[in-house]
């Protein structure tokens, strides 16, 4: 398999097939990911932009197809997940901290009982990733003393602190009242000036149209376009990819 | 009115004198069969909901079935069961072993049910973002889930564990020597019930704590999200 992927994809999806039942979410995506690339996804809701996201850690199981991760298919049955999973790093829509923990504390618990590092170590490294995020000083704030937008910026801690080789973010601004999205995009922006690998799924246009390398357009479960931010949003190829683009241009 | 002879049934000092050393005997095994009853039935109880988190289906069948049926079952039924009947499939056991296994069954019965609401109750997100740090079921379960259940299942768990260490008492009908054993025998043998009043008084002043300590348990791990 090593050979035949391209020369620095970190994620590469092949005929990846989702189905809920007798609904079929996924009908054959392929995507590859370059190191160091910010993807973007966009498509109407249903359209499996999540779920795309969400097998590619295997928090769904795909139901045929496979995903590559820094050269390890992931959906081989025999693949240790809790080893290839601190590579993925998930960032969610609704941020899921631990609320029982502090900020400090939701970071460092993987360091500490997946990779087993002492409490000190793993403090400093949880630290640094709570310095990349711009919240140091509220490592011993509890969840629910923080902003939704200092909420994502610790879950992002808590992916960056197991330094992962990938980035998914599954609509990390949609949850976040309007004046909190810019402080989680600075971070978003800065992680990829530092060469992060990152997919997306978002309808943050500008952010898009500044940052992303490309943007992939799913509707009802195919990638129907992808290329350029400023080919899509601009000249798109097909009609429902404009009609989309000018729908969420005037309620984003 | 006639206090008099209220004070002299139950509240009679020569009585009481005679009987209080036996009633604080059968307050010390009160306490520490409720104690093995209390550890016994939350530590199976955990366990079960812990299992039935693994969603396998043949597993969570029978921890189902088994928390039904112990919820469903008198005690004393299971105590008489357990003491008259076991002996015949050569399974003899003491009567506070008897009471004991009864008491822990139905408490780990109820414990199982109020673990797994407060496991349920946590939202999916917890564990799909601990399990996306590549934490396994089981130490999602203990880091992540269980801490927050815990503290939801509380105020149902002392209510019900309070309950169940008040059904000691029915440990009396297979003369386990605890409270109210001493308490009925030493009203018939004097003829007088004040060993009962004497009784009364020992489980409150075993069980007020108890109750005032759940209270404090409560409003301290009352929490906002």
């Amino acid at each position: 398999m090593r050979e035949r992927r391209p020369i620095d994809a970190i994620l590469e999806v092949k005929a990846l097939h989702k189905s809920f039942g007798t609904l079929q979410v996924l009908k054959g995506i392929d995507l590859a990911v370059a190191q160091g690339e910010l993807v973007f996804i966009i498509g109407p809701s249903g359209s499996g932009k999540s779920t795309l996201l969400r097998c590619c850690n295997r928090l769904e199981e795909p139901t045929s197809g496979s995903v590559v991760i820094d050269g390890t298919d992931i959906t081989r049955p025999d693949v240790d997940l809790n080893r290839v999973r601190q590579k993925i790093g998930m960032v969610f829509q609704s941020f899921n901290l631990y609320p029982h923990m502090d900020a400090l504390g939701n970071v460092t618990l993987a360091l500490r009982k997946v990779q087993g590092l002492a409490r000190a170590e793993a403090d400093a490294k949880g630290m640094a990733a709570l310095t990349r995020v711009g919240l140091a000083e509220k490592a011993r704030a509890y969840p629910n003393e923080l902003s939704g937008g200092q909420q994502q910026r610790v879950a992002i801690a808590r992916a960056l602190a197991l330094e992962p080789r990938i980035l998914l973010f599954d609509e990390p601004t949609s949850a976040l009242d309007p004046e909190l999205v810019g402080s989680v995009l600075k971070v978003m922006r800065q992680l990829r000036e530092s060469g992060m690998t990152m997919v997306v799924v978002s309808h943050e246009m500008e952010f898009a149209r500044a940052a992303a390398d490309r943007v992939v357009f799913m509707d009802r479960g195919v990638i129907l376009e992808q290329g350029a931010p400023a080919q899509i949003f601009s000249r798109p190829a097909h009609a429902r990819v404009a009609e989309f683009v000018a729908t969420i241009s005037r309620h984003p | 009115m006639e206090l008099q002879r209220l004070a002299f049934s139950f509240f009679n000092g020569e009585v009481a004198a005679r009987y209080w050393l036996d009633i604080v005997q059968g307050m010390w095994v009160t306490t520490y069969l409720a104690a093995a009853v209390v550890v016994a039935g939350l530590g199976t109880g955990l366990a079960l909901a812990m299992a039935r988190s693994f969603h396998f289906k043949l597993g969570s069948f029978f921890i189902v079935v088994f928390a039904d049926a112990f919820r469903a079952l008198p005690p004393l039924v299971v105590i008489i069961v357990l003491f008259f009947a076991f002996p015949y499939v050569d399974l003899a056991m003491s009567a506070f072993t008897a009471t004991w296994l009864a008491l822990s069954l139905v408490l780990a019965a109820f414990a199982e049910e109020i673990f797994w609401a407060g496991i349920l109750s946590v939202p999916k997100g917890q564990t799909e973002a601990a399990r996306s740090t590549g934490m396994s079921r089981l130490q999602t379960l203990v880091y992540v889930i269980l801490p927050q259940a815990v503290r939801l299942t509380i105020p149902p768990l002392t209510n019900r564990m309070i309950a169940i260490t008040k059904g000691t008492a029915l440990g009396s009908v297979v003369a386990v020597h605890e409270i109210i054993y001493y308490a009925s025998s030493g009203a018939s043998e004097a003829g007088n019930p004040t060993p009962l009043t004497l009784g009364a008084a020992a489980y409150v002043a075993l069980f007020l704590p108890v109750v005032i300590l759940s209270r404090w348990i409560e409003t301290r791990f009352a929490w906002k999200r």
